[in-house]
């Protein structure tokens, strides 16, 4: 590796060197039994290279040819048109690794689990007559960051996760429920949580009812809720704020949203799944306040949003694979959002449930990323959603959809949030949402 | 190349019921204009996937180092007992034997780099130069050429090179706080002069953007729709593609009944096929992932299921032959079920004779894009109403939605004018995106449609 920092800095006015191996491994049941085992190793590089201020992007996943290559960076570089960047060597504190390594998941073997699992599987089909799907896996990064300011830095990451889904269908009808978790230590992992929830929704969504197409009120779960946040995630990216196509372009420091929106952007939760000590650009990691009491305190950045825009880098530089946002050395550093929090309200689930003569409540929504979702509007399945007729879940309203703009549901039509905040995915940490007038077709 | 294949296989193959080992290389090039902004990346990778069947278990591994093949051969040999209870096996197909080299017209790497970029750039001032109310433009070029070694332990071998090229080209224009964007796309698997002949496409694609943002939105509701070729070719991959890949029917007793070769689904106009033989199409293949060569796969005939999408793990579960359908986007990832070309079938109905009966309905163009289930939804690029059998206002941000079910039986009108549509981006199942396919139809009217105006 020295080498080739050599040769770049001799080559190029600027340079950044990321480096990503992952490990991964992964145990799958399908139609109620064990039916696979994956194990994947992958490793490589990629470079930004700049010359007289223009840039190139090179990936490989062969460490031997990345010096062959700089004549090809060059040349990129040299015909792409004046894009200046500038590279950072901040502190970053690499002491203390608990929240995002934990040395007990390295060593755990996830074949132990085939037992339990095996039992979870069984019991959850024999409860329910669902076909059962279950997918139990872990995975380490190791990440490197080199760059031409003199950061060299490295860590590594790991993580578990499972999840469960349970298919119960008839023609014309096809329900299928779906739990999943990222999980922070081996001791943590816990199918009973899982099961139970899908046996309770089980018990409701067997149910279906119909309802008309209009204006209700609506409680998303922390789930349905994460549906929707890509329009935040749109509408606060530093890169939308630079092209002005963002609707946010004139209101920082101004009320967006009702005033008991507080969204925080945190790469340092401990057992997050975007938690890091510095994002993929060498940024340290932190814990930011984009929305505080619907007032609009940041737009994120990547390091070229930063530099184009004149602000200071904000740490949400990562290279994610569109879509699945999988981490890959792969995909070019873009805008993307840490861990998300909401803060909590002051609403009781329950009673909010009880005090609904007609309305809804989503469990689970999907789609919402097709919409037009810049401006604020959404528009997702109703994959999961149930009918509350006089303060009860009375059943599963099939074909409906959900419709909307972010900034007048989290805004006018909000009437608050749930105290208890959920752990979503462990990338969102987000409460219920109970809010007014939302639109239903069905 | 490695070419390890050969050498392993004999070394392994007695220690197991299959074992098959794939080997593939590739590169991509793209470039990307976003406004004022452009990259260009050059990315190369290749590495090995390894399965090994045995006692009714599948075990997986895919590695980078050469060195490492090996190794991971002996895991999985070790692991795959444990799953056993998989009731694993494969279909019984011939052993086949073929290379197919690249066949291509204009070739792309024999322009500069620099010409290249020359081109898809002249694109991106043209979009920002079209008026005032474009506020954005994006052009994106891509193209990949990759060649898969594939050899198994029943005697099958194949050699495949490929290329697969997309270009995709957006305008967003701003009106009043109102965002609408137009976009257009090509795409294909031999011939790269397809990509320098967009400017009329970059005409069309700014002027509706533009037109949308003076467009109403289409009130919330359920319709009488019309789908042009476009989207109904992205109507037929998501509301009914995915449902006919078997891996998602054969493990579920439930599914199989919903799915049983025979039923009705559909109505008595609806045939829907499957093929991987069209060629210069993004969904042409000469055989998959697992060495089974392609073919055209009728999954509804006139309303009635019959036949589904499979890999030779599926095709075994059901007491039939594999359709050819098992592909693995790269070496990274096992093979799994995907489609290729998907279609729905010419009929005899006009265009004309579809819009006679409709007092209130909507003609929905193109689509950025959907999901399945037994609730699909689709986005449009664009739609208009239908008023009196007439063709009316532009109206903007129409999504469709509805049951799989239910949907099927309410195509009640197939066209005449079968067209196939290729597009960039491709079909992200599993995470093995984006994977190159290509849909097919003609114009289709469907009754009862659900529309949500967002």
């Amino acid at each position: 590796m020295e080498k080739i920092v050599k040769e770049l800095k001799n080559r190029s006015d600027k340079f950044e060197i990321f480096h990503m191996d992952t490990i991964s491994s992964s145990i799958g049941y399908k139609g109620n039994k064990l039916s696979d085992h994956d194990m994947s190793q992958e490793s490589g590089y990629s470079v930004r290279f700049l010359k007289d201020k223009r840039q190139s992007f090179y990936v490989t996943n062969n460490f031997d040819e990345l010096s062959k290559q700089i004549d090809e960076m060059e040349d990129i570089a040299s015909v792409s048109d004046e894009k200046d960047i500038d590279f950072y060597n901040k502190k970053v504190d690499l002491t203390d690794n608990r929240n995002f390594y934990n040395e007990k998941i390295e060593s755990f073997d996830i074949k132990s689990k085939i037992s339990e699992c095996d039992k979870v599987v069984k019991e959850l089909n024999e409860k329910s007559d669902a076909t059962i799907s279950l997918g139990l896996g872990k995975y380490r990064d190791k990440i490197q960051l080199i760059n031409s300011e003199g950061f060299n830095s490295e860590y590594f990451k790991n993580g578990l996760y499972l999840s469960i889904s349970a298919e119960l269908s008839q023609p014309g009808n096809m329900l299928m429920l779906h739990e999943s978790t990222s999980i922070f230590d081996p001791d943590d992992i816990n199918f009973n949580e899982l099961s139970e929830k899908i046996l309770k929704e089980l018990e409701i969504a067997k149910n279906n009812v119909s309802m008309e197409t209009g204006n209700y009120p609506v409680i998303f779960s922390p789930r349905a809720l994460s549906d929707i946040m890509c329009t935040l995630e749109s509408g606060l990216s530093g890169l939308n704020f630079a092209f002005k196509t963002t609707p946010l372009k004139d209101s920082l420091n101004e009320k967006i949203l009702s005033d008991k929106v507080t969204l925080i952007d945190d790469s340092t939760i401990k057992g997050g799944s975007r938690t890091v000590p510095f994002d993929d650009e060498g940024i340290p990691a932190r814990r930011k306040i984009l929305i505080e009491k619907g007032v609009l305190k940041s737009f994120m950045h990547s390091l070229q949003t930063a530099k184009m825009t004149d602000s200071s880098p904000t740490g949400n530089g990562f290279r994610y694979k569109p879509i699945f946002h999988s981490k890959s050395y792969s995909a070019k550093p873009s805008i993307s959002r840490a861990n998300w929090i909401i803060e909590g309200g002051n609403m009781i689930m329950d009673e909010a449930i009880k005090s609904i003569k007609n309305g809804v409540y989503i469990s689970m929504l999907v789609g919402s990323f097709m919409s037009n979702i810049i401006s604020g509007e959404f528009s997702g399945n109703m994959w999961l959603g149930y009918k509350i007729e006089n303060g009860k879940l009375v059943g599963r309203i099939k074909n409906g959809m959900i419709s909307g703009n972010i900034y007048k549901l989290l805004n006018e039509q909000l009437i608050d949030f749930s105290k208890n905040v959920e752990n979503e995915g462990s990338e969102y940490y987000l409460p219920y949402a109970y809010c007014n007038n939302v639109s239903l077709s069905c | 190349m490695k070419n390890i294949g050969t050498k392993l296989i004999k070394k392994y193959k007695n220690r197991c019921d299959y074992l098959e080992i794939r080997e593939e290389k590739f590169e991509t090039l793209s470039i990307n204009f976003n406004d004022s902004m452009e990259s260009c990346n050059r990315y190369r990778n290749g590495g090995f996937a390894i399965r090994v069947i045995d006692k009714g278990g599948v075990a997986f591994a895919s590695v980078v180092n050469e060195n490492m093949v090996e190794k991971a051969i002996e895991e999985l040999i070790e692991v795959v007992p444990l799953l056993s209870d998989g009731g694993v096996k494969l279909s019984e197909e011939k052993p086949f034997v073929k290379k197919v080299t690249l066949n291509i017209k204009n070739d792309p790497r024999k322009i500069s780099i620099k010409e290249k970029r020359e081109i898809f750039k002249k694109y991106n001032e043209k979009i920002r130069n079209y008026s005032e109310k474009i506020t954005t433009s994006n052009v994106s070029y891509y193209e990949k050429f990759a060649r898969t070694l594939f050899e198994n332990s029943e005697g099958t071998k194949t050699d495949w090179e490929n290329m697969d090229v997309f270009g995709m080209i957006s305008a967003t224009a701003v009106k009043d706080n109102i965002t609408q964007r137009g976009h257009e796309t090509v795409g294909t698997s031999t011939d790269f002069s397809k990509l320098l002949i967009l400017d009329k496409k970059i005409d069309e694609a700014c002027d509706i953007a533009i037109r949308l943002t003076e467009a109403p939105q289409v009130e919330s509701g359920t319709y009488t729709v019309i789908l042009d070729p476009a989207l109904g070719g992205i109507f037929v991959h998501e509301a009914f593609g995915h449902t006919a890949e078997a891996d998602g029917i054969v493990d579920s007793e439930d599914m199989m009944k919903i799915m049983k070769i025979g039923t009705k689904l559909g109505s008595d106009k609806l045939t829907i096929f499957d093929s991987g033989l069209f060629p210069g199409s993004r969904g042409y293949l000469p055989f998959d992932s697992e060495g089974v060569p392609s073919q055209k796969t009728y999954l509804i005939k006139n309303g009635i299921v019959s036949g589904h999408l499979h890999s030779r793990i599926t095709a075994a579960k059901m007491g039939v032959k594999s359709s050819g359908s098992a592909r693995a986007i790269d070496f990274r990832y096992p093979p799994i079920v995907r489609m290729r070309t998907t279609c729905i079938d010419g009929g005899n109905d006009t265009l004309e004779d579809m819009l006679k009966g409709i007092k209130k309905g909507l003609y929905c163009v193109k689509s950025n894009g959907g999901t399945g289930g037994e609730m699909f939804t689709f986005t449009t690029a664009y739609a208009y109403m239908i008023e009196d059998g007439k063709i009316t206002t532009l109206v903007r941000d129409a999504k469709l939605s509805g049951n799989l079910f239910t949907t099927l039986k309410n195509i009640d009108m197939v066209g005449n004018d079968f067209k196939i549509y290729e597009m960039g981006g491709g079909c992200g199942k599993g995470g093995q995106f984006p994977l190159p396919v290509a849909t097919g139809s003609p114009h289709i009217r469907i009754q009862n449609v659900v529309v949500g105006g967002a």
